[in-house]
Formats: C-alpha cells, structure tokens, sequence
C-alpha cells in the first residue's frame, strides 16, 4: 500500500533522506523511531507530495505520489502532531469541512456525526466549536476522517505528542481498529512503549537512513529502547532487515 | 479545479467570516456609514435641487417680466442658468462641491461657474470627502485586506493549509475558494451600494440611463474590489509571514488610495499646466473687448462689415437699409466674442483632457485612480459632466442673445427713443434644459478607465492563481 523506492531528499548540502527502501502492507502498523532531523517528518511529506524527492520514488496504492499527488492523497489520511482545525467551526462542521475537501462519498452530518462518536467524541462535543477541543479531541477528530473516508493508508507524525496516557492509548485504540480495517499505518514517534505495543514493525532512523527495521513484538519494551539507543549513536547489527 | 471542492472552501470561509465577530461589526459598520451618507447626500441633493429650481424659476420671472425693454439692455441684464442635480451624486458627490453651479447669461461674455457649493453649503461639503463611494475606494480595500492577509500566511494558517491540501484539495482550489468567498463578501457590500444607487434615482423619478448608471458603478466597484481580493490572497500566499503579507498590502493600499490621488494632480499640472482662474478671465475679457462687439463705431472689423452689408443690399447708406444695422452690428460681435471665447476655452480644455490622460496612465500603478473617474463620471459629478453644463449653457446663451440681437435687427429705432420690446415674450420659446450626457457617450470617454481596472483585476486574480499553483509545487 505504501512503498518508497530508493527515496532521497536532499536540501541543499543536506541530505535529510538517504535511499529509503520500505514497503507497508494493507493492515499493517509501521512505526518510525528516530531522533528529531532524523528524516521522519520527511518521509512522510514525500508520501504526501509535499516535498518532491531528489531521487527514488513514493508510491501509494501503487499510483506515484509525484506524478499525481491529489490522486495520491484521496487514499491517504494524515494527522500530524498537531490537528489543525478551524476554530470558530464545530467539530462536526469541521469533519464535514474536510470530508467534503476529500471528497467522501456520504458527507452528510448524521454519518459524519456517527464517525465522530465512533472515534470517540462525546456527543455533547460534536457541536462545540474546536476553540474549546482539547488536543485529544482535535486528534479524534482526524481519526474520525480517516474512518468517514475509509482511508488505505495513514501518515502519523508524531500523533500522540503531548497526549495525557488515557488520550495516547484511546488514540493508538482508534489507530489499531484502521489497522484492523486494512489501512496500513505509517507512524513517525518517540514513544517506544507505544510503538512496541502497536506496530507490526518498527524501523529506526538517523542521519536520513534507516538504519534497521525489525517485528516489534519479538522485543521488550526494555530490549527496544536499548536498540534504539544503540542505532543512536553506531551503526547497529541489523536484527531483521 | 474541482468546482464542489471550492464552493465547500468558498461556504466554509464566509461561515468562518460572519463568524468573527470585528469582521461582522466593521462590515456592518461600513454598510452602514455607506447607506447613512446615502441618505445624507439623497437629503442634501434635494435641498439643493429645490434651491437650484426655485433660484432659476425666479430668474426665468424676472427674466419674463422686465417689461417693454430695450433687447440689447436685456441682453446685457442677463439671466441666471443653474446646473442640474444627479441623484447618484448622493453617492458620488465627485467634484460637485467644488465646482460652480450656477452661471450668468449676457451679451458679450461668457461668464464662469459660480456658487460652488463648498462655499456656502453645508459642513459635510467643506469637510470633504466623505461619500458611499469614498467608503468603498478607501474603507472596503482595507477591510478586504484585514480579512485575508492571513489566509494563507503564517505557521497556524500554513499547518491548515497541509491538512487541506493532505484531505485531498489542491492548494489551486483552495485559493478558488478563497477568491471566491472574499468575492462573494465583496460583491455583498457592492450590492448595497448598487440598491442605495437604484433607490435614490427611484426616489427621483426612476430615469432609466440613471437605473444603468447605478449598476455601472456597482460593476466598476466590484472590479476595483475585486482587485484587492485578488492581491491580498496572492500577497497571503506568497509571503512566509502574515505580518509581512500585511505591511506589504498595508503599503500598497496607502500608496494606491491616499498617497497618489493627492500626488496625481500636481503631476498633471506640472505636465499640462492651466491659468490661475483670475488669469485666464483677464486674459479672455480683454481679447473680447479688444475685438469687434458691435459698439464700437471705430472698430476696423465693424467697418468692413458695415461695407459689406450696405453692398448686400445695395444701399450706400446705413439709413437706407432695410435693417437695423445696429443688430446686425451686435450679432457680428456677438459672433467674434463667442469665437475668442470659445478660442480660449477650447485650449483649457485641452490643457484638462491632458491632465486626464496623465491620471490614466498613472491609473495603470494605482487602480484608484481608475475607478475614482469611473464613478464620478456615472454619477455625472465629474469634471466632463460640469463642462457639458458650461457647454449647453454658452450654447444657449449664444441663442438667446443673437434671438435679441435678431430682434433689433428686425426693428429700426423709432424717432421718439429707442427701440422695447417684450423679451419675456420674444425668447418664450427659449428653455435652458440641460441634459446629462448619453450613458454610451460617458461609457465612450471611460472605457479606458474600465479597461485599466479591468487589467488590474485580471492580473491580481492571476497572480493569486499564481500563488496557489506555487504553493502546490513541492518544495
């Protein structure tokens, strides 16, 4: 569902993605480690087509993200560290918003309101405006377009960053039943004990390369962070490539 | 561009828009300061188009009552034409206030303009300015600005932009929307501008050439609006920061709407200059009188003339003709006079037709400099309309005095004193109606004022169109 072939960016001198080879199958959850620059917000822009790659390529559902990213993107979903709403709309005129941006066949507010409960937003709060949304519920409300446009692929940077525990694990919640779906998730993230819990694989990035990827149940949680700290710093034995 | 796509932008954005809540009171501010100085300029004009039409009918009284007169004494008498009111003027005051509006009719001179209104009219004259028409040249740019210069400028408006662009609209049609719903808000505060138009010539006898010329400064101002829409929304998405969007729209808005309608006209002057008032009558006045009038038995033109008549009718002596050769005197000067005057005037003109043309030009940096004209010129308040005043007023004039120069020419003298007649009834069928200028005729003379702000709206969409393709290009 998700492939890149040889992606290079390069910015300048800077080379901030170094031949990525990765593919990521329906159903399957694919998170990305990696220290702050490593290349993983950059990975994900390429599958969005906001950055053109230097060489290589992304494809999505097998069309060419550079050669027809609007066709590209109807299939994907993207939620960053962030979701950024339109603060004086409610949140169910938002998802309708951007349902209808994206094209989503059945737009209309009784299923948007039910993909929203779905996600888990109180139904009180469907016709709250999102000035008062706390960071949780502008994330369900991400999710709850990904579930009203049956996306087949998600693009996760760094979702659950700042969430309180309760938040980060309704959102991987909301993550594994897209997974279970069929969407195959890339997740870009710092926090191993969730990755580990919810990725089929996890692969570690520094210096624009990724330097290993591996089944991320086969570790403890203990054994993950000791191998993320070890890609840290050295080139590591690959444990699966 | 999907066409669903940007009416959902389009439909969200005005949501968005009469949601926040400065926006909602400074349009409703607006659209009311435009529909209050309406009715203040509708309350005026008709103030002032009862004063003008009591002021000439008594004129036309006196005129009609002098009596058994001497025609040449009535002619130099005169009488008082007033210029009409247009009742889009109340939206457009344009030059109106300062130029005069009343002018006196009398044998030998061709007198100016005088009573402007700003001399002795109400405050809101002498203060200056302020109009419908100003509020949507000056006040509705900078409210098109407040709107949108953060549209898409700015880290918050910028990680929107990606969950658009990322649920699958281009940034191409993001901007379509955008346009469009700025338009639309636009369009909005146009339309009641356009219905106080239509109201006003309703509440003044519904003409319609004054219905078109409603609409017309309607269509003239959403295309100059049209033009901030499409700069503001291209300034938005070309800048990486709103603030700088803003001092950049900030500055072209002063420079386009404060700095070169002032700056304009000491150009135009410096390049086609024109006489002092004072200078210009002194300079006319005396070629006039130096030239033959008809009362100067020594004139060297009046000779020649008086030779040629006499041999028209084959008589040597001026007793002998058939005619009173003291009309037929007074019509000659009548004649040469006008020809100086007209002479004289006609290059002023030129000098005012070229200061236009600088302003047009000019116009091509500064879109209002097109659309100030445009408006003006429909709501006949413009500098063309009162030349035209001044034009039908000398042509009735010359009427009126060579129909009283004709009448002594028919009537010698008789013995016992000079010649009377009843001018009242000799130039009954004499009636200063002015007409305004055919909506084709001012559309003639404004196209390419039209043209001009035509462009810039062309290219200020294109350059938005631009931005929006540029910020779909990956980096």
């Amino acid at each position: 569902m998700l492939t890149a072939q040889a992606l290079t960016k390069r910015f300048g001198d800077h080379l901030a993605l170094d031949g990525l080879d990765l593919h990521i199958a329906p159903g399957e959850v694919f998170c990305l480690l990696g220290a702050n620059g490593a290349g993983k917000s950059t990975t994900i822009k390429l599958f969005l087509g906001f950055l053109a790659p230097t060489a290589g390529r992304a494809l999505v559902d097998g069309v060419e993200v550079a050669a027809d990213p609007i066709r590209a993107r109807s299939r994907l979903l993207y939620i960053p560290e962030q979701v950024a709403l339109h603060e004086e709309l409610t949140g169910l005129e938002n998802l309708v918003y951007f349902a209808r941006l994206g094209a989503v066949p059945d737009a209309s507010p009784r299923r948007l309101t039910a993909c929203l409960e779905e996600a888990g937003l109180a139904p009180t709060a469907v016709h709250r405006r999102v000035s008062g949304y706390s960071k949780g519920m502008r994330q369900k409300v991400g999710v709850a377009l990904a579930i009203a446009k049956g996306a087949k692929a998600l693009l996760l940077d760094e979702p659950t960053s700042g969430l309180d525990p309760q938040a980060s694990a309704d959102f991987h919640d909301l993550v594994a039943r897209q997974r279970d779906a069929g969407a195959a998730v890339l997740m870009a993230t710092h926090d191993l004990f969730r990755a580990r819990q919810i990725a089929d694989r996890v692969g570690v990035m520094r210096g624009g390369k990724l330097r290993l990827s591996f089944d991320a149940q086969e570790l403890s949680a203990q054994d993950l962070e000791a191998v993320y700290l070890q890609a840290m710093v050295a080139e590591p034995a690959p444990l699966r490539s | 561009m999907s066409a669903p796509r940007v009416w959902t932008v389009a439909a969200t954005q005005l949501r968005l828009m009469s949601r926040d809540r400065r926006l909602a009171w400074l349009t409703g501010l607006l659209a009311l300061v435009m529909l209050a100085s309406a009715a203040v300029g509708q309350s005026r004009n008709a103030q002032l188009q009862a004063d003008r039409r009591a002021a000439a009918a008594e004129a036309q009284e006196v005129w009609r009552s002098q009596g058994p007169t001497n025609p040449h004494g009535a002619a130099h008498f005169g009488q008082d034409v007033y210029a009409p009111v247009s009742p889009l003027a109340a939206l457009d005051p344009g030059l109106s206030d300062h130029l005069g509006v009343a002018v006196r009719l009398e044998g030998h001179s061709q007198n100016p303009a005088r009573e402007r209104p700003v001399e002795g009219g109400a405050a809101l004259s002498r203060f200056g300015g302020f109009s419908a028409a100003w509020a949507l040249k000056v006040l509705a740019p900078l409210m098109i600005i407040l709107a949108g210069f953060s549209t898409f400028a700015g880290e918050r408006s910028r990680e929107l932009l990606s969950q658009e662009r990322a649920a699958g609209a281009s940034s191409f049609t993001l901007m379509g929307g955008q346009l469009l719903a700025l338009s639309t808000w636009a369009f909005g505060l146009v339309a009641a501008f356009t219905a106080a138009g239509l109201a006003l010539v309703l509440a003044n006898g519904a003409a319609a050439a004054d219905m078109l010329a409603a609409l017309a400064m309607g269509a003239a101002f959403f295309l100059y609006l049209a033009v901030f829409v499409g700069l503001t929304l291209a300034a938005s998405a070309s800048f990486r920061t709103a603030r700088a969007a803003l001092v950049a729209l900030l500055c072209f808005w002063a420079l386009s709407t404060l700095a070169a309608p002032r700056l304009v006209p000491a150009l135009a002057e410096q390049l086609h200059p024109t006489p002092a008032a004072p200078v210009f009558e002194k300079a006319v006045t005396e070629e006039a009188k130096n030239g033959a009038n008809g009362h100067d038995p020594a004139d060297k033109r009046l000779a020649a003339f008086k030779a040629e008549t006499l041999r028209h009718y084959g008589v040597t002596r001026e007793e002998d003709l058939p005619v009173n050769f003291a009309g037929l005197a007074l019509a000659f000067g009548e004649r040469n006079s006008t020809q100086t005057y007209n002479r004289h005037y006609a290059r002023l003109f030129d000098a005012y037709e070229g200061q236009a043309r600088v302003q047009r030009w000019v116009a091509l940096a500064a879109p209002e400099l097109a659309v100030g004209p445009l408006s003006m010129a429909f709501a006949r308040s413009d500098l063309d309309a009162h030349l035209r005043f001044l034009k039908q007023a000398e042509a009735f004039r010359y009427r009126l005095i060579q129909t009283l120069n004709a009448d002594v020419a028919q009537h010698k003298p008789p013995a016992d004193g000079p010649y009377l007649a009843d001018v009242g009834a000799l130039t009954r069928h004499l009636r200063f109606a002015p007409r305004p200028a055919a909506l084709g005729e001012v559309w003639t003379r404004q196209r390419a004022n039209a043209l001009v702000l035509a462009g810039w709206a062309a290219l200020a969409f294109a350059l938005a169109g631009f931005a929006g393709l540029r910020l779909e290009r990956p980096q």
